[in-house]
């Protein structure tokens, strides 16, 4: 039998096809109702605001625009699917679209990014107190205050992204929220708890394995400036590099779905380096950095508890 | 003749031990064709099996010259197709416009202003080009059948596979439509699965009757209406030995049997009639069997 003749199939230039669609996905998420509110409310609680200590401020952008932001994406990709039937025919695959949301996830990235800038401009322009930053160095500030927030405005969404692959039952977004929320809230003043404080591989552990932790705490309550603030163990760079490990770690997770052949060996292969990056990643987080709690107040630093690995 | 746009030699697929299609054999070729039968029949799984998104368990599927359960082959054959499903459901938020875009670009309309043009195209095409920034949710259940079609229509397709096309539709789109799927037929291969035996005699050249995983009847229409010739037949009550009767807008009974007894009046037979008759005739051997 003759096979039948087709027309020339269009060629698709490579690295073309999928920023059309993360363009619509880009749009769809920039006007999407709960982000906007998120971005608004962000901007108001950044615009000029300095604490309850300035080292905890990326709470702030973390919450409101990468865990809001968690919901709209989990929203956004799960809402194409119920078009599913023809989707899934055309030949852009499941893969393409999932890169595209990944990719759409700058949206809430840059609006972190924008609104930590402002952050910092508007504390340049009124400097705090230098005991505000505890121990913490010009470089670790610079982590703690731009570079976290900023990766936990991506990571959010890119683990909404992964939740709405994954996870497709009613609720699974409000799921994740509330046990990233429990996990983040558990673990990153674990430091600073009386029953688990430093002095414990086991807290130090906790306390930098979770996707969102505190460096510092004060005696501040947002009425005055703290005097006293401890400021607690680990690396705040390592640990930048562990939660841009679990950025990695969600789109893979969120693109091996659905992927076959080539592309999910491929990427299956950048899941395993990731969890290797992410790990190394943890305990140079966990071995680096303060390792102890130090109470910094205007007058000096001391060191509260002695950590295991400090040798002390 | 020139090779067939669809080939299907014992084409099966079950669920969970059920066979939706029992190893069927079909050649599709360009043109409309009518896909007839009743729920359950398979109908569904068969254009869900030519939309690339269900594969045979058995038997061989070449589609465009192609072999759909082949990655690459996959996706140039979904270069060339359009698909209409039973029921399709919407993304939140989208315009029929935005829709349309999203689809557009997922059929490979990467240029934007080639896009847009294709897109203006094909909302035209379903009579919608003044509903185009609607939001989907806000247009009628036709109107959004018609969103339905239009992304089905996007880049001029090789086969156009669309299942209850006309669901919701009122007579002149009904009649609108058949007009775009006659113009489609022209050069391409379209499928059409429907209830509606009006549709199907209005529009197709060639039926399918499929009924239980099988096909029970492949050919032309007329060929079809032919079978019910001699065995439709008038009267002023119900005939008992007609195997189905039903009282018509004139207070008449249409009575349809194995041939019309004598002395009564025979009346021209309509699709419909044969499509009937050929599911009395199928249940009639199952009962037998």
């Amino acid at each position: 039998m003759t096979a039948l003749a087709l027309p020339a199939v269009h060629d698709v230039p490579a690295g073309t096809s999928v920023r059309p669609l993360a363009l619509i996905e880009a749009r769809r998420f920039a006007r999407h109702p709960l982000f906007l509110i998120g971005a608004v409310m962000c901007a108001i609680f950044s615009y000029g605001h300095q604490g309850p200590e300035e080292l905890d401020y990326h709470v702030i952008p973390s919450f409101f625009i990468g865990v809001l932001g968690l919901v709209v994406a989990a929203r956004l990709t799960a809402s194409t699917e119920r078009s599913a039937a023809v989707v899934d025919s055309a030949p852009k695959s499941e893969t393409v679209r999932t890169a595209a949301m990944c990719l759409a996830c700058l949206v809430p990235t840059v609006t972190g990014l924008a609104i930590v800038l402002m952050h910092r401009a508007t504390i340049a322009a009124n400097p705090l107190p230098e005991h505000l930053y505890g121990t913490f160095g010009s470089l670790d500030r610079l982590v703690i205050t731009v570079l976290v927030p900023v990766i936990a405005c991506a990571g959010g969404p890119l683990l909404g992204v992964a939740t709405a692959r994954w996870l497709r039952f009613p609720g699974a977004p409000l799921l994740v929220v509330l046990t990233v929320m429990m996990w983040g809230n558990f673990s990153g003043y674990v430091p600073g708890t009386s029953s688990m404080d430093s002095s414990s591989l086991f807290a130090r552990v906790l306390h930098m394995a979770s996707p969102y932790t505190a460096f510092a705490t004060g005696d501040g309550n947002g009425e005055h400036i703290s005097r006293v603030i401890t400021s607690f163990t680990g690396s705040p760079v390592w640990y930048a590099v562990w939660t841009l490990a679990l950025c990695g770690l969600a789109a893979t997770a969120a693109l091996w779905h659905g992927a076959r052949g080539e592309t999910r060996r491929t990427v299956g292969r950048a899941f395993v380096a990731l969890v290797a990056v992410a790990l190394v990643a943890l305990v140079l987080a966990v071995a680096m950095g303060n390792q102890t709690n130090f109470r910094t107040t205007e007058a000096g630093t001391r060191a509260v508890a002695l950590g295991l690995l400090s040798g002390g | 003749m020139s090779a067939p746009t669809v080939q299907l030699r014992g084409a099966a697929k079950h669920y969970r031990g059920t066979a939706a299609l029992a190893g069927i054999d079909l050649d599709l070729y360009q043109g409309v064709v009518g896909l007839l039968g009743p729920n359950g029949a398979g109908k569904t799984t068969l254009l869900r099996m030519l939309a690339t998104v269900l594969g045979a368990d058995q038997g061989s599927v070449r589609i465009l010259g192609r072999d759909p359960a082949l990655g690459a082959q996959r996706t140039d054959i979904r270069r060339w197709l359009g698909y209409l499903p039973q029921e399709l459901g919407y993304p939140r938020g989208f315009s029929a416009y935005g829709f349309l875009d999203y689809m557009a670009v997922l059929k490979e309309w990467d240029d934007p202003a080639q896009r847009r043009t294709e897109v203006r195209r094909v909302l035209e095409q379903v009579d919608l080009g003044d509903r185009a920034t609607k939001r989907i949710r806000a247009l009628s259940g036709g109107q959004r059948r018609r969103v339905g079609l239009a992304q089905a229509l996007l880049g001029t397709p090789e086969l156009l596979v669309l299942d209850e096309p006309t669901n919701g539709l009122d007579p002149e789109q009904r009649v609108s439509l058949r007009h775009v799927l006659a113009e489609v037929g022209r050069a391409a291969t379209v499928v059409v699965a429907t209830h509606q035996t009006e549709d199907v005699a209005a529009l197709c050249e060639r039926v399918v009757v499929l009924d239980g995983g099988a096909v029970r009847f492949d050919g032309m229409v007329r060929d079809l209406v032919a079978t019910a010739d001699g065995r439709v037949w008038l009267t002023d009550a119900v005939d008992p030995r007609a195997k189905t009767s039903w009282r018509t807008g004139t207070g008449r009974y249409r009575n349809l049997g194995a041939a019309a007894p004598a002395g009564t009046e025979v009346a021209e037979p309509s699709l419909e009639d044969a499509y009937l008759l050929l599911r009395a005739s199928v249940e009639g051997s199952e009962v037998a069997a």
